[in-house]
């Protein structure tokens, strides 16, 4: 399977939270997230589920790092 | 392919802006093999947990009410009722859930937990509370983890947490306290009674129904409680706690069974004046098993509530500190007649029975005809205490007769007034000697012989006691047996009465009885002239 460049050490909370609440609201895309996390156990779930409580919407910058990062991979790819 | 899977990717914001949770419960459930929500949520106790407010903590757990149902969900109610790892963190979690307007979306209620026993205070509805936070209290186990989780530094932040139920539900959390376990919390539970008690003692709306419910469902707390009270202001409300124990049926004697004795005397004194018990029984008892941590209790109250006033305070007269004591001139001399009995003095140590005397000396020079009238009655009752020793054989009269011997010679007029008394009771007693048990009668003979030999009489008392033994000579059975056996024990002394001892010489029962005892007395006269001469 194709990677998103070096995430392994990326959390999957600060993946999802980079990316913004619009990943959530496509089951592929958020699924596509989780297979990029490595260690995706309880702790990584929790940890990803308190930020959102925690991040009030307009708090979520979209399409930073991450977000950058995949258009980069995904343009790379193509 | 990542394109393939990355092309709905959506960046576009204005769309989107709030987090989708069934999607993310959704994809957690499909991506991760075997997941259970309830070790997601046991996860909370980590070094790091923060709520940024209210609204986030809810969202939280509207996740998790979305769950419930679900094959891998259960709320695991160790979150709320158990200690965390990481306090700090569970400290956040608990200031987040006691602010949570709804219950139900925590999993309160349907979390198996020990709940506030209500048999002794029905009228309270635990479901009718508003706010419903309030209902966090009904729990015995958040109680007790709150009170130990107060053992350390979040103190404020856990006495914070109570002030709400200390508004709206006294009762509830009194009940809660008083029936909760915990390991620690000492501080806080002590920070509560002190303003509960208080409250409730004064003439509180509910104070007697919760007061009630409280001795019910923990007697030694509330004793324990009002003592403490006591302890750290004397000029507390002890008529109000009277007042209370009458309401509480048989409340009274458990509370002065407490072992804070400064508090039991002055209740017990308070009590006895307001003729709701009887002192004297009460300091017999508490004596008797309190000993003499109790007795110092008593001289303690005393001296602070009598002797140093009386002392200290020109403008009052001594009549007016008793009667501030709650003592009277009967209940003060019954006091010291009890410390000064034979049977407690000599169990006390010797510090007490030297302040017990101190202090009887002092209330002697401020209450002069009170002592008068008490020491009377106190040395009649150390005499009959002796004899009645003797007489139970608790004490030999070999025994007896060394007392009345150091007695008679003691620098204590007490003492001496009670060797008095003891002759009294002896030679009093003659004309009933006939009735009496032969035992105690020769107990009786022996005791009246060897006073006789020993010197401790003289003159018209001597000749007195002469005179009953040789007439008892004269009466047949057990009056003439207790001739003989007094006579036996002062045949050394009789050449010294000539005249009587001749008769007994001329008596034929003696003379066919007790050869031995004559010829005893004559030996004894023949080495006396020998001596003499």
């Amino acid at each position: 399977m194709a990677s998103i460049g070096n995430l392994g050490s990326v959390r999957l909370s600060e993946l999802i939270f980079d990316l913004g609440p619009s990943i959530t609201y496509d089951l592929n895309d958020l699924g596509h997230v989780f297979t990029e996390v490595p260690n995706l156990d309880e702790d990584a779930i929790l940890q990803a589920l308190l930020m959102m409580c925690n991040t009030p919407s307009e708090e979520v910058s979209e399409g930073k790092l991450f977000a950058q990062a995949f258009s980069a991979v995904k343009t790379s790819k193509i | 392919m990542l394109v393939d899977t990355m092309t709905p990717f959506k960046t576009d914001n204005s769309r989107q802006s709030t987090w989708n949770f069934d999607n993310y419960v959704k994809c957690c459930n499909e991506k991760v093999a075997n997941l259970k929500w309830s070790n997601v949520v046991k996860r909370l106790d980590r070094p790091d947990l923060k709520f940024a407010d209210q609204k986030a903590f809810g969202s939280f757990f509207a996740v998790l009410r979305k769950l419930k149902g679900s094959m891998n969900f259960s709320f695991p109610p160790s979150i709320l009722f158990e200690h965390w790892t990481y306090p700090t963190s569970q400290i956040v979690f608990l200031k987040h859930l006691f602010n949570c307007s709804q219950q139900d979306l925590v999993f309160f209620h349907e979390s198996p937990k020990r709940q506030v026993s209500l048999d002794f205070y029905p009228g309270l509805k635990i479901s009718s509370l508003t706010p419903p936070v309030l209902q966090l209290f009904s729990s015995l186990n958040l109680l007790e983890l709150l009170l130990d989780l107060s053992d350390s530094d979040y103190y404020l932040d856990i006495r914070g947490l109570f002030e709400l139920p200390i508004a709206k539900c006294p009762e509830l959390l009194l009940l809660g306290l008083v029936q909760a376990k915990p390991r620690g919390g000492t501080a806080l539970l002590d920070e509560l009674y002190s303003y509960f008690f208080p409250m409730y003692l004064q003439n509180h709306s509910n104070s007697v129904e919760i007061l009630e419910a409280v001795w019910k469902t923990n007697p030694g707390l509330m004793t324990a409680a009002i003592s403490e009270l006591y302890r750290k202001d004397a000029s507390f409300g002890l008529a109000r706690v009277l007042e209370v124990t009458q309401v509480i049926k048989d409340s009274l004697v458990p509370i002065l069974s407490c072992k804070d004795y400064n508090f039991a005397v002055s209740l017990g004194v308070l009590a006895a004046k307001k003729e709701q018990l009887n002192l004297e029984q009460l300091l017999t008892e508490r004596v008797k098993t309190a000993g003499n941590q109790f007795v110092t209790a008593v001289i303690k109250y005393i001296n602070d509530n009598v002797i140093e006033p009386c002392n200290h305070s020109s403008d009052m007269h001594p009549d007016g500190v008793l009667e501030r004591a709650n003592l009277s001139l009967e209940t003060l001399p019954l006091i010291f007649q009890l410390l000064m009995n034979p049977n407690v003095e000599s169990k006390l140590s010797p510090k007490n029975r030297g302040l017990v005397n101190d202090k009887y000396r002092e209330i002697s020079r401020l209450f002069p005809a009170l002592v008068a009238e008490g020491s009377k009655t106190e040395i009649e009752e150390s005499a009959n205490t002796i004899f009645y020793k003797l007489y139970k054989e608790e004490i030999p009269p070999s025994e007896l007769l060394d007392m009345m011997m150091r007695y008679k010679n003691s620098t204590n007029n007490k003492e001496k007034e009670v060797f008095t008394h003891m002759l009294a009771n002896l030679f009093d007693g003659y004309q009933s000697f006939a009735r009496y048990p032969e035992k105690q009668l020769l107990l009786t003979a022996q005791l009246f012989g060897s006073v006789l030999a020993n010197r401790l009489i003289e003159g018209s008392t001597q000749n007195a006691a002469l005179k009953c033994i040789f007439e008892s000579l004269k009466k047949p059975g057990k009056m003439f047996d207790f001739a003989i056996r007094a006579l036996e024990y002062c045949k050394g002394r009789l050449h010294e009465w000539p005249q009587q001892t001749a008769l007994l010489f001329e008596n034929d029962l003696v003379k066919k009885r007790h050869l031995d005892l004559l010829e005893d007395i004559r030996n004894v006269k023949k080495i006396s002239s020998f001596t003499c001469s």
